[in-house]
């Protein structure tokens, strides 16, 4: 049986999510690898969840927001993209592989591209192979 | 301005009188400083009397608590006078990175800061004999041939130390700055910073010491070709998870580095939090459907949460290492990533007051490559 990818996905409320909402709307078809989690702004994002979805096993994690310049809090995104930065360092020094976490920007309007990025991230994914942290007890 | 201190012999009554200066002058109502403790150990103290500051041992190679942590309990909001402290140089660059988590009011703060040569574990300064080991780390300033005792090693973090200053070019300057490379200790000191402030210890304006720039300079080479191997050792080391796993394979989750750490200063560690109050269900949950759940689980969550929370503020003073009863040097894996992490931002922890962390700023155009 051919590897799926299960990819976590952290959506932003006004610009990502309903991305992804206008994508279901529209019926674009895309990969059903993705779990949606809606947080009001990816500058919400504590890199321990990130963490989290990563140690359990996730092979794959999208964090989606809104394009530079137009974040619903201004500069919610800004933050987001220091601290994935900072975080995908600290993965890529450790010898983790940080390729697995993807952050992107989808505007609400971005239906079609919202689709064209999870089936994007699956094709790498099923590329790459799962995640070793995935027979990892931890 | 910058002046040669005479001590005729004594460094440590050189500095008990300038504590007594300027606390008699009310230029501080009070010092924290290390004093002899039980046991023929160094505890840490807040003296308002003069006569107690007699115990005090400012020379004393030992570090055990990082005195930047102490601050942040008793100076976050200020307004109740000047406190005077003595910090080593890694303690001077925590209470600055502290300054910019507004966690100590930097008004209501005196630093003297100190060069370091390294200091020892608590428990072997007690076992050996402390005044022997100051004694011995004293006389090594003069030519910089810093070397621990037979038989004995400095804290790892003060080995690959190369901020060992207190004064850091271009950066932060303490108020009052002690001098002890290149120079005799037993016979001088050079003592430098705020004019108004020493003015009152009436010192003398002295010349430059060429010798002090060469012996730091050949002090900081030793280290960093020290630090090099040291950190290239870890980073190979810790490659993949099973690797960051056997690194932390004696750890127990008593969260003494995190405790110890002067950077982490939040009092509600999401760790600590109900976040982590599971409940006999989710634990069968999860061990029903991975086959085993670690108990207790999250170690590596943890301290890759405190990595990403706080080493691009790390100072590398190592009291996790020391803090950690599992002997798990902590810091040398923090100082590793710390510095690559640091790298990414063009950022020196404890270097300017100016310069925001980097958790705490951000610019509308940097990596750029990164989102799309």
């Amino acid at each position: 049986m051919e590897f799926e990818p299960r990819i976590v996905g952290f959506l932003c409320n006004w610009c990502a999510y309903a991305g992804a909402d206008l994508a279901g709307t529209s019926r674009i078809q895309y990969p059903p690898n993705i779990r949606i989690i809606r947080l009001m702004c990816t500058g919400a994002l504590d890199p321990i969840y990130v963490l989290r979805a990563f140690l359990e096993g996730a092979d794959g994690i999208l964090i989606a927001g809104c394009h530079p310049g137009d974040c619903h809090y201004l500069n919610g995104n800004y933050k987001a993209r220091r601290r994935v930065a900072l975080l995908k360092e600290i993965l890529r020094e450790l010898g983790l592989e940080e390729d697995r976490v993807w952050l992107r920007w989808i505007s609400a309007s971005e239906g079609q591209r919202f689709a064209d990025t999870v089936r994007e991230m699956v094709d790498y994914l099923k590329a790459k192979g799962p995640s070793p942290l995935k027979s990892a007890i931890l | 301005m910058k002046a040669l201190a005479h001590t005729e012999g004594n460094p440590t009554q050189f500095v008990v009188k300038l504590l007594k200066t300027l606390l008699s002058r009310e230029v501080v109502k009070a010092w924290l400083v290390p004093i002899s403790g039980a046991g023929n150990g160094i505890a840490y103290a807040l003296v308002k009397d003069e006569a107690l500051l007699d115990e005090a041992r400012p020379f004393a190679p030992v570090m055990s608590i990082n005195l930047a942590r102490a601050l942040s309990t008793i100076a976050k909001r200020g307004g109740a006078g000047k406190i005077g402290v003595i910090l080593r140089p890694c303690e001077q660059r925590a209470f600055v990175e502290l300054v910019k988590f507004h966690q100590i009011d930097p008004q209501s703060i005196l630093v003297v800061g100190m060069d370091c040569a390294g200091t020892y574990e608590l428990k072997d300064y007690i076992a050996f004999g402390g005044d022997v080991l100051e004694e011995m780390l004293l006389r090594q300033f003069k030519n910089g041939e810093v070397l621990p005792r037979e038989g004995l090693r400095f804290r790892q973090a003060c080995e690959i130390c190369i901020h060992f200053t207190p004064v850091m070019d271009g950066g932060y300057s303490p108020d009052i700055a002690i001098g002890l490379f290149g120079v005799d200790p037993y016979e001088m000191v050079v003592v430098g910073g705020n004019e108004e402030i020493l003015s009152q210890l009436k010192l003398e304006e002295g010349e430059e010491l060429p010798s002090r720039r060469e012996v730091i300079a050949s002090v900081r080479e030793k280290r960093l070709a020290k630090r090099e191997e040291v950190l290239s050792e870890v980073r190979s080391k810790v490659q993949g998870i099973e690797g960051l796993k056997a690194y932390f394979a004696t750890c127990i989750r008593c969260h003494n580095c995190m405790v110890n750490c002067p950077i982490c200063y939040c009092p509600d560690c999401v760790f600590r939090t109900e976040t982590f109050e599971r409940t006999a269900l989710q634990y069968l949950a999860w061990a029903e459907r991975k086959g085993a759940v670690p108990m207790l689980p999250d170690l590596i969550l943890f301290h890759l949460t405190r990595m990403n929370h706080m080493v691009t503020s790390c100072v590398g003073c190592g009291m996790c290492t020391t803090a950690c009863p599992a002997g798990i040097d902590v810091g040398r894996l923090f100082t590793a990533v710390g510095e690559r992490a640091q790298a990414l931002f063009n950022y020196l922890p404890g270097h300017s007051l100016e310069e925001p962390p980097p958790v705490a700023t951000f610019k509308e155009n940097e990596f750029v490559e990164l989102g799309h």
